[in-house]
């Protein structure tokens, strides 16, 4: 018997079955087109939630080394309360501890705005020199030596817009009703929007002013932070305090990564949410492909086997059409989740992060990808769903093309 | 033209997407790079954690430092009633002070 004839080479077959996929789903293009956009919707809502929580742990963990080493705050009745200055001496004592600072900081509520500032206090000459004079846009009453020390103050990009609105965006005046007199701040500077996403919402002054703000007593302070040059030690160290002041808690560096290394991950409540409603969207999209094929497509393979098509050629065209879809859908998802976070900022997504803040970074993120969770989301898609639509395909294929063609 | 050429200019289209999207990430990285100092300088001056991201309470804006009962402060019984609350999970509190001790009472006869 002579050999059958075969259309071209490898690559024109290819071509040719291609050719007939896609004029199967143009055939049935409103379902194909509805089935597309679903499909890319649900990818760029998996590649979106990655890349927002990807890139705020990277901002997070940017500067995570140049933390304290211990934070010690004092606990009275499961609450944060002041700290003494005693604790300060008897901490500096113990063997290993390179410094001991207290701190000042706190925060303000500016009711008119309804924003909620933080206030943070120390000295603010150390911000003029080095590396720490350009972090600031310096205005020009910087050079107003007249102006008390304690009376001035750098501010967040935030803080800036905020009072631009209400006409203060040079002076400041702290009041509270229980105050006999306003306290007037000379702004002096306002952080570069490069530190935008840590300083947003920063008042810095000298630690006298931020102390009369925040109504600090003398002597008291809001926490102290530990200096331990020995990484090994700091544990230990962390120990020591809480045994000697049960009072007291420590955080130390160690903890404070892992709590950004948890912060967005699967188990908190935005991303399992958006994970479990993906996979549930995906699986019932999948099981209306495993599910069976419709009369029509029955029927149109039917015809296929009757003309001389081989099962081999019509999984291959099932294939396709599945694969094209598919891989489509899931490049297009995560080219648009890329230019939805990095070029829009996530406009509706970061809503969420702000919650009820009237104070909030512009969310100009740096791309954090990992190739391997892409490589993922791509093989945990397209894979089921084109593999999905042979196995129905198999078995109108392999049963007997009269049956087929009577009963649809 | 034939459906698998319109394919093809889909798929180049898809190509240059990507390669925009690469050289954008690129550029963003490089930049981020070159800033990363004044971030650092920033965190070694003001040594306060987190991010700026939600001011709505004290304990979404410094997350790290949250005691436990901050976000459940108003009454017996409450809930974190802040929506930037759901995006977070709760931080590390494996140092938080432990004065309650669950077990056996200890033997107070016994020297």
């Amino acid at each position: 018997m002579d050999k059958p004839t075969t259309s071209g080479n490898w690559l024109e077959r290819q071509r040719n079955i291609v050719d007939y996929s896609l004029q199967g789903l143009f055939r049935r293009r409103t379902k194909n087109s509805l089935i597309l956009v679903m499909y890319v919707l649900l990818i760029f809502v998996v590649s979106s939630v990655l890349f927002i929580t990807g890139s705020l742990t990277v901002e997070l963990f940017s500067t995570a080394e140049e933390l304290p080493d211990i934070t010690v705050q004092k606990m009275i009745g499961g609450r944060q309360v002041t700290i003494q200055e005693y604790y300060f001496k008897a901490i500096s004592e113990i063997p290993g501890v390179e410094d001991v600072e207290p701190r000042v900081w706190g925060y303000f509520y500016l009711e008119e705005l309804q924003a909620n500032f933080t206030i943070y206090g120390m000295d603010l000459t150390l911000l003029e020199e080095g590396d720490y004079e350009r972090i600031v846009n310096w205005n020009a009453a910087r050079k107003n030596l007249e102006m008390q020390p304690e009376f001035r103050m750098i501010i967040g990009e935030g803080v800036s817009r905020l009072l631009k609105e209400i006409q203060m965006e040079d002076a400041f005046l702290f009041f509270q009703p229980n105050w006999d007199a306003a306290i007037p701040f000379e702004i002096i500077g306002t952080f570069k929007s490069e530190t935008q996403l840590q300083s947003n919402d920063l008042m810095v002054m000298q630690t006298e002013g931020a102390r009369k703000v925040l109504e600090l007593k003398e002597g008291d302070f809001t926490d102290l932070v530990v200096y331990v040059p020995n990484p090994e030690e700091t544990e230990m160290i962390a120990l020591k305090i809480r045994r000697y002041y049960p009072e007291l808690r420590t955080v130390t560096r160690a903890q404070i990564e892992s709590t950004y290394t948890s912060a967005f991950n699967w188990k908190g409540g935005f991303v399992l949410s958006s994970m479990l409603v993906v996979i549930f969207a995906f699986l019932v999209l999948i099981w209306d492909k495993a599910s069976g094929l419709s009369p029509a497509e029955k029927k149109e393979i039917g015809i296929m086997k009757a003309i001389g098509w081989d099962t081999e050629m019509i999984l291959a065209v099932k294939f396709w059409e599945s694969f094209i879809i598919s891989i489509i859908a899931a490049v297009l998802g995560i080219v648009l989740s890329y230019f939805y976070i990095y070029w829009l900022h996530a406009p509706g997504l970061k809503e969420i992060f702000i919650g009820w803040s009237t104070l909030y970074p512009s969310f100009e993120l740096v791309p954090d990808i990992d190739i391997k969770f892409l490589l993922l989301i791509v093989t945990v898609t397209v894979i089921p769903y084109s593999a999905m639509a042979v196995f129905p395909s198999w078995k109108a294929a392999i049963t007997d093309t009269d049956y087929i063609l009577r009963n649809n | 033209m034939r459906h698998s050429s319109k394919l093809g200019i889909t798929l180049l289209a898809l190509l240059l997407l990507v390669l925009v999207a690469a050289v954008d990430y690129q550029h963003k990285r490089r930049e981020y790079v070159e800033n990363i100092w004044m971030r650092k300088s920033f965190q070694r001056a003001v040594g306060l954690t987190d991010l700026s991201i939600t001011t709505a309470a004290r304990y979404l804006r410094h997350y790290s430092l949250g005691d436990m009962a901050t976000p459940f402060q108003d009454y017996p019984a409450s809930l974190d009633h802040f929506p930037a609350g759901f995006v977070y999970s709760p931080p590390d509190f494996s140092e938080f002070p432990k004065p309650v001790k669950f077990g056996p009472l200890p033997n107070l006869t016994s020297n």
